[in-house]
């Protein structure tokens, strides 16, 4: 495939080119030995045979496009990163689900939803399919769809949209594929959708 | 020791069992779909989390609690998938979102 162009996605040497196939090997692997939970030579050979089927298989996979066209370019992520992004995601589901408890509680219910748009300068698909995950989870913003390089989001209170859309999140994201990423540069073109009309348009029309 | 982890894991479970069931009550309790998506999509899976880390504590450390942090890990990435799922479709059909009233109107 040939790499989209970029800081940090050089990919040089044996074991960058194939590091994706092996952490998935290692991944598969480690899957098979769980659910099985024997492990013996007889049940580590099939299991190897497996992996090695499935990891096959998935080669082809970054040959068939997507349904927008796009395809899954091999951008290389920053590993450490991805392991300290994970653990600040984990900490953020505790958040969200504690304050989105606590609006349920609440005896006035001071919620605002409002819908919102902007824009994301991301690199890849997978990068913002990352982001738009980590907006669900994160607290009271909810993914509603992502056009193109725009993400539609459903914010329950007017704090959480501005923490959205001050674009630190994305940076995180962002930080995940180049070496530096500051919020400034992420989260242009905000729009807030008062209109059901206007975002079905969104929707519909996809990229302008 | 045994004591000790038997403890956690029912502050855990218990603990789970409160989120679960304020998702459910905010279900119920919120004004429109969008924000029922939110309470389902989070507070439910911070208790589905909390339960599965308590029963992690209970079975102590073998391949049966490996496998919890399976099913732990699965759902966190899944259930945001099955909210953004909804509330998309639902938008695409055209349900209002809810909007808080305006004061002056």
């Amino acid at each position: 495939m040939n790499q989209t162009s970029g800081p940090a996605q050089v990919q040089t040497g044996f074991f960058r080119k194939y590091r994706g196939l092996f952490f998935q090997a290692v991944l598969l692997m480690a899957l098979w030995l769980i659910l099985s939970g024997h492990f013996d030579l007889e049940h580590i050979i099939y299991g190897a045979l497996s992996v090695l089927l499935v990891v096959w298989l998935n080669t082809s996979i970054r040959r068939i496009p997507l349904r927008n066209g796009e395809y899954l370019t091999g951008s290389c992520i920053i590993t450490h990163r991805l392991v300290m992004y994970l653990f600040w995601l984990a900490l953020q589901i505790v958040k969200s689900g504690i304050f989105v408890a606590y609006l349920t509680l609440h005896p006035k219910m001071p919620i605002n939803p409002m819908i919102v748009r902007f824009k994301s300068d991301l690199p890849n698909p997978l990068a913002k399919v990352i982001l738009g995950n980590s907006i669900t989870l994160t607290p009271g913003t909810l993914t509603v769809d992502i056009k193109g390089s725009f993400f539609i989001v459903h914010a329950l209170l007017d704090e959480t949209e501005e923490e959205l859309v001050s674009g630190e999140m994305e940076a995180r994201v962002g930080r995940l594929y180049y070496d530096h990423c500051t919020p400034e540069q992420m989260c242009t073109d905000i729009h807030i959708l008062n209109d059901l009309r206007e975002t079905r348009d969104h929707i519909e029309r996809g990229e302008k | 020791m045994e004591s000790i982890t038997n403890a956690l894991a029912i502050i855990f479970v218990l603990l789970g069992s409160f989120f679960m069931l304020v998702g459910s009550i905010g279900v119920v309790r919120f004004p429109d779909f969008y924000s029922r998506a939110h309470a389902s999509g989070k507070v439910d899976t911070l208790g589905i989390l909390l339960f599965i880390i308590g029963l992690m504590f209970f079975s102590g450390l073998n391949l049966i609690s490996l496998k919890l942090l399976l099913i732990a890990v699965f759902v966190a990435m899944t259930s945001p998938v099955a909210a953004h799922a909804l509330a998309r479709r639902a938008l695409v059909f055209g349900l209002k979102p809810w909007k808080k009233k305006q004061e002056e109107k």
